[in-house]
């Protein structure tokens, strides 16, 4: 992963080593400093360039736990080599000193560092006090170790930090998507009863000037047709809702029902539609005769949702056009199921909508399918409704795309 | 073939289009300002077609729906309503929807006001009528939220 422009601590002391042993060369190769050699002046190049490029590497990878180490170790190799070849009063303390202090601001664990760092002392005291290196050797390969496992449980920490992060920013992506669709659904709600009202509101004063023999302008067969479309689509708009809210099981879900009728309404309710508003449109069937237990109602309106929806991925195309575009209604065994299969040669459903609906189809809850559409101002209530009726009859609900074009919905529900 | 109305109504839901043009029927005002049923289409292209067969300058009154079928009317009409020959110069457009984005959408289409699905339908008569009178006054634009 690439870094941000996060600043990390560890990223502070390789341009700072880099900067201070650029120096060291100078003075190194300039004879400013007396007590310097050619190997002194070799180190500060190797601990100049290696920290700036282990920098680099840190910063465009922050849970890689490598460079960390090869960081430490290049901070060690010059403190010891600085400690062997200085000739400067105290500088083994100052050497050894560094990569603690690096260390401590590295992995923000003082109280660690700082109990270290006391035996660290303890052994110093004890080196110069007995004039020997030998306590200073040990305690420098105590801090080496000490130091590594700390970078180690530091990158660790951070990799944490970094995933848990990205889970929280998907789950809150998530949240604002399922939110954004129950608004969507509250909204196509509002408008269709909304509509509904204003439109009954509106026929209820056409009949009224009709009863006072006032001119309406519209013709009364026309008005009655309206409210009973209205009342058809109010029906059909609370039997969604009904399905939605109910519990697990459908009441009379043991009714036999012959799907051979079943289907043959929905065609029927289907072929209306394309009559009253003129499209192309063929609708063909294939149907296997079988009686399933089902609730009849529910079936129903999972098919005839799934005719709509159709319907209205082929009605713009369909309108006035002189090659027919056609819809087609399969019923088939297999396996333990019998499969409805309502396919037409539409555009098909755009990739990341079929993905959003498999992704919220393994959360297994037709509600969080509510409000997921494909239409300007559609209400998403088509696919939660059809996963319902197959949730509830203990099926399964497919969506896909066809080859080369066109959508399949695949409704299994178990046989008896 | 012309059907010799001024007034043109674009709303897919049935019962809504039919108590609409009646309501625009019997409105004496309107029917004094426009002389002329309201012609009812539930789509863009149907509207288009429609004007297509109209006579130069004939439409006075254009209610249009936001969510219509195949689409938004906004979008699928594009800008160039107004330039359609069949629009008299003086042609007023209203957008007439209950959806929250549809004011906005209007705005941006050109239409001379706005007015939502939420306010009573007895009144839509007079509301169409004051969106007139305040077009005529020279306001652009006039919303009846």
């Amino acid at each position: 992963m690439r870094g941000k422009l996060n600043i990390y601590p560890e990223l502070i002391f390789p341009p700072m080593l880099s900067l201070v042993s650029i120096l060291l060369i100078i003075t190194t190769f300039t004879g400013l400093d007396p007590a310097s050699n050619t190997t002194i002046g070799i180190t500060n190049i190797f601990t100049a360039t290696s920290s700036a490029a282990l920098a680099i590497w840190i910063w465009r990878d922050p849970t890689a736990l490598l460079p960390r180490y090869l960081l430490m170790g290049v901070l060690f190799t010059v403190c010891y080599i600085g400690t062997r070849w200085s000739a400067m009063p105290g500088a083994e303390m100052i050497t050894l000193t560094l990569p603690t202090i690096v260390g401590m601001v590295m992995i923000k664990r003082i109280r660690q560092v700082l109990f270290l760092h006391g035996i660290y002392m303890t052994f110093m005291f004890l080196s110069f006090h007995y004039r020997t290196t030998l306590f200073g050797i040990i305690a420098f390969q105590i801090l080496l170790y000490i130091a590594v496992w700390m970078i180690q449980h530091h990158a660790v920490y951070q990799s944490k930090l970094i995933q848990e992060e990205e889970t929280k920013r998907r789950l809150a992506e998530a949240q604002l998507e399922q939110e954004q669709r129950v608004k969507n659904f509250i909204m196509f709600l509002k408008h269709e009863l909304r509509n509904l009202a204003t439109s009954l509101s509106g026929l209820v004063l056409i009949l009224k000037r009709e009863v006072r023999g006032e001119a309406t302008g519209v013709a009364q067969a026309d008005v009655l047709d309206a409210i009973a479309e209205n009342t058809e689509q109010m029906e059909t708009l609370t039997q969604q809702f009904i399905l939605l809210v109910s519990k697990r099981q459908l009441p009379h879900v043991d009714k036999s029902v012959d799907v051979e009728p079943l289907v043959s309404q929905c065609m029927t309710e289907a072929h209306a539609l394309v009559l009253r508003h003129q499209l192309n449109i063929t609708i063909k069937s294939e149907i296997t005769p079988c009686r399933l237990r089902a609730n009849p109602t529910a079936l129903a309106l999972a098919l005839r949702t799934a005719m709509r929806n159709a319907l209205d991925a082929l009605q713009e195309r369909a309108f006035g056009a002189a090659v027919a575009s056609t819809i087609t209604i399969r019923g088939y065994h297999q396996d333990a199921h019998y499969i409805f299969a309502i396919s037409d040669d539409g555009p098909g459903f755009p990739e990341d909508y079929l993905l959003r609906v498999q992704a919220a189809q393994s959360e297994q809850t037709p509600f969080s399918l509510i409000g997921m559409t494909n239409k300007p101002a559609g209400a998403g209530i088509g696919l939660p409704v059809m996963l319902q009726v197959a949730a509830q009859h203990c099926g399964f609900l497919h969506v896909q795309n066809c080859t080369p074009s066109g959508a399949l919905v695949q409704i299994g529900i178990p046989l008896a | 073939m012309s059907t010799e109305t001024p007034i043109v109504i674009v709303e897919d839901q049935g019962g809504l289009a039919l108590a609409l043009q009646s309501r625009i029927f019997s409105d004496f005002q309107i029917n004094q300002r426009f002389r002329g049923r309201a012609k009812v289409v539930d789509s863009i292209q149907r509207l288009r077609e429609w004007l297509d067969a109209q006579p130069v300058g004939f439409v006075q009154l254009l209610i249009l729906d936001w969510s219509v079928r195949f689409g938004l009317s906004t979008q699928a009409l594009g800008f160039d309503l107004r330039t359609h020959q069949a629009l008299s110069s003086t042609a007023i457009i209203i957008g007439y929807s209950g959806h929250d984005e549809a004011e906005e959408s209007f705005r941006q289409f050109g239409a001379d006001g706005f007015i939502s699905k939420n306010r009573p339908f007895a009144a839509v008569a007079d509301d169409i009528m004051y969106i007139v009178a305040q077009r005529e006054h020279g306001c652009a634009w006039t919303t009846l939220n």
